[in-house]
């Protein structure tokens, strides 16, 4: 046993003697020797004695008139980077959009005029949850009867701020586009729009509201491969006409301050059961009656459709839009005493209206210059109750074509067939552009 | 005056009436990227794109291999589709040597798209080398839908072969679904304006305010941005 101690004891000694005599001798492996690292670390002591000597060699001072530049331009540079620095962007960011138009319109039996339109936006995202949309209305306004008071009418047309609360929510406050159906907030831009006319229900005297004073909440849910959206806003609400009298009974969707201190409520809920395709329904409710008049109250009940999709037996896009309204205010009598000179007028005050559209551009074909044009068709009407002034129904059937300049400008010829009392035809040219 | 007076439930037939509409419209072909009757799932990874496999005349295998690769990589198929996948923003590439689209009008269009078409929106590849056009090139020229061809309708598709050059897989495909949402929810209402028109800073803002106004979901805004930012 003892034998065996001192073999293993013996190998282990050799092998650390081996080792060690191994570190001492060069080595062709790579390894260094004890001598060669002691004469490895001697030059370097050496070299580093030599490097400040050299360094101030290289450097020699300078002389002191040229310091005193130095220094100066060192002050120039600081003072240049801090007024950099505090004219810097930042990290809020802006955009200006919006859009313009420019168009010609004849109307049967009644002068044709030019227009032009200009309508800029301020976006502005203060930071990543703040943000805010201010736009303006440009347009030129004809001369009266007299043929004077040509002017250019600016209108506030939005100013607000949002917040994103999360994913699916955000809110926001100020003057905004009414959410209630899909129409103004999404598709009467000039560059959008397909057509150069707003449909009657959207237009002026129609009887959807298009833009508000108030606050909203709005967001989108994703259900599946579904996708629900929705917005509820709380506005100052529209106003009843009660005093002209060939308005009594309209709603006046451009009054922004509150009657009565009632406010106009209204949710829009969206469905897209695919991406191409949204449905929508929109209610507001609201006393647009004002003090001294019998109350009456507004519901404004909307659905609207819009469906776009590249169809391959087609050739091309396919775009089908739709909405329909419904303004039911019940009855009232509109100048009950007579003093306005039309009353007393009592009458259902329910009004109904909507427009369905279709269009096609042949994007797929292979002529490049037919890609850029396209079909438009657009059928709109607009029911007033028959006791109403303006009673009657009017109906318009549209046909458009649209050339593409651009993706974002386009040139747009139509011709509205108008039928109902005092309807009128009209043709117009139009060249928008969104910017 | 009562509920009934306002003649409350014709809506409610209205919109009845609008949904089934709607449901009728998402019947449509139209809609459909896969078989009719089925609407195409855009998260739909299930089945891989095919792998093209050059014939040996012409392009070298690994020349296609290495296009196939870089069309991937930066996410052509956000707006081009490819044997039934992809976007729709562009035209579908499946054919182009059937087309008659000849080597070097491929390599104007990824180079300098505008030449070949002044209105196009696609966004001009002039960093790529020579050597990554040609390799895009013979890629796209060995594609096609015609029955017996490599790439053609029930040719069976195989996975893009592991090993070679890294691709950022996970970057591709976000850029990609960002670009099939831009053209599907900005495309409902507008025409698509191209992205080199904005800088990252701008389709910041416009993002934003789309999110605000449509509205779309915070993981859209993401996503669409992701894309325009990487597109312009």
């Amino acid at each position: 046993m003892q034998t065996g101690r001192l073999i293993l004891s013996g190998a282990v000694f050799l092998a650390l003697v081996a080792s060690a005599s191994e570190a001492q001798e060069p080595n062709e492996g790579g390894y260094v020797s004890r001598k060669e690292y002691d004469a490895l670390k001697k030059e370097l002591e050496e070299v580093k004695a030599r490097l400040p000597a050299q360094t101030e060699v290289a450097t020699p001072q300078a002389p002191s008139g040229e310091g005193n530049g130095s220094r100066s331009l060192n002050e120039k540079l600081g003072r240049t980077l801090a007024i950099a620095e505090g004219s810097g962007l930042g990290d809020t960011k802006m955009l200006i959009a919006g859009d313009a138009s420019a168009g010609f319109f004849n109307p049967q039996g009644a002068p044709s005029t030019f227009t032009a339109e200009f309508n800029p936006m301020l976006l502005w995202q203060l930071n990543e949850r703040l943000f805010f949309e201010g736009g303006l209305e440009l347009a030129l306004s004809g001369p009266d009867q007299n043929g004077e008071g040509s002017s250019t009418d600016v209108e506030l047309d939005s100013a607000y701020l949002t917040y994103l609360l999360t994913d699916w929510a955000l809110v926001g406050a100020g003057k905004f586009t009414v959410p209630f159906t899909a129409y103004h907030n999404h598709l009467d831009p000039s560059w959008i729009n397909k057509l150069p006319f707003d449909p009657l229900v959207y237009a002026d005297g129609g009887i959807a509201p298009d833009s508000g004073v108030g606050a909203f909440l709005t967001g989108a849910v994703p259900w599946g491969r579904a996708q629900f959206n929705y917005a509820v806003f709380l506005t100052n609400g529209p106003a009843l006409i009660t005093q002209d009298p060939a308005g009594a009974g309209s709603l006046n969707f451009d009054n922004f301050n509150d009657l009565n201190n009632n406010k106009a409520l209204g949710f829009r809920v969206g469905y897209l059961p695919v991406p191409e395709l949204e449905v929508g329904y929109s209610f507001e409710f609201s006393r647009p009656s004002p003090d001294g008049f019998e109350t009456v109250h507004s519901q404004l009940h909307g659905v609207d459709l819009n469906y776009v999709a590249q169809v391959e037996q087609i050739k091309g896009q396919l775009t089908a839009r739709a909405g329909w309204v419904w303004s039911l205010l019940g009855e009232a009598t509109y100048d009950p005493t007579g003093a306005l000179g039309f009353g007393p007028l009592r009458f259902e005050n329910n009004r109904n209206g909507g427009y369905a559209e279709v269009a096609y551009r042949p994007t797929k074909v292979a002529e490049r210059v037919l890609r850029n044009f396209e079909f438009a068709l657009r059928y709109d009407r607009l029911d007033i109750p028959s006791a109403a002034p303006g009673a009657g129904t009017r109906e318009q059937w549209t046909p458009g074509i649209d050339y593409w300049i651009t993706p974002r400008t386009v040139l747009k010829i139509a011709y509205a067939l108008a039928h109902g009392e005092g309807a009128q035809n009209v043709f117009a040219l139009q060249f928008a552009t969104g910017f | 005056m009562t509920l009934s007076d306002w003649n409350c439930w014709r809506p409610v037939r209205w919109l009845v009436t609008v949904l089934v509409i709607g449901a009728g419209f998402a019947g449509c072909p139209g809609t459909r990227d896969g078989p009719a009757g089925t609407a195409r799932d855009p998260t739909d990874q299930a089945q891989p794109r095919i792998e093209t496999v050059a014939a040996n005349s012409g392009p070298s295998s690994a020349s296609v291999k290495r296009g196939k690769q870089l069309f991937d990589t930066l996410g052509c198929t956000a707006c081009h589709m490819v044997n039934g996948q992809g976007g729709r923003v562009g035209p579908d590439l499946s054919d182009e040597a059937a087309k008659g689209h000849s080597r070097s009008w491929l390599t104007t269009q990824i180079r300098t798209p505008k030449a070949n078409d002044p209105q196009t929106i696609m966004s001009a590849y002039g960093s790529l080398s020579d050597e990554q056009v040609n390799d895009l090139v013979d890629y796209l020229l060995t594609l096609s839908t015609a029955p017996g061809s490599p790439t053609g309708k029930g040719h069976v598709a195989r996975p893009p072969e592991a090993g070679g050059q890294a691709v950022p897989a996970v970057a591709a495909s976000v850029v990609a679904a960002g670009g099939e949402m831009w053209a599907r929810r900005c495309g409902q209402c507008h025409n698509l304006r191209p992205p080199s028109e904005y800088s990252d800073a701008q389709w910041t803002v416009a993002v934003h305010h789309m999110r605000v106004r449509v509205p779309l979901t915070g993981e859209e805004q993401q996503k669409i941005l992701t894309f325009l930012q990487a597109s312009n």
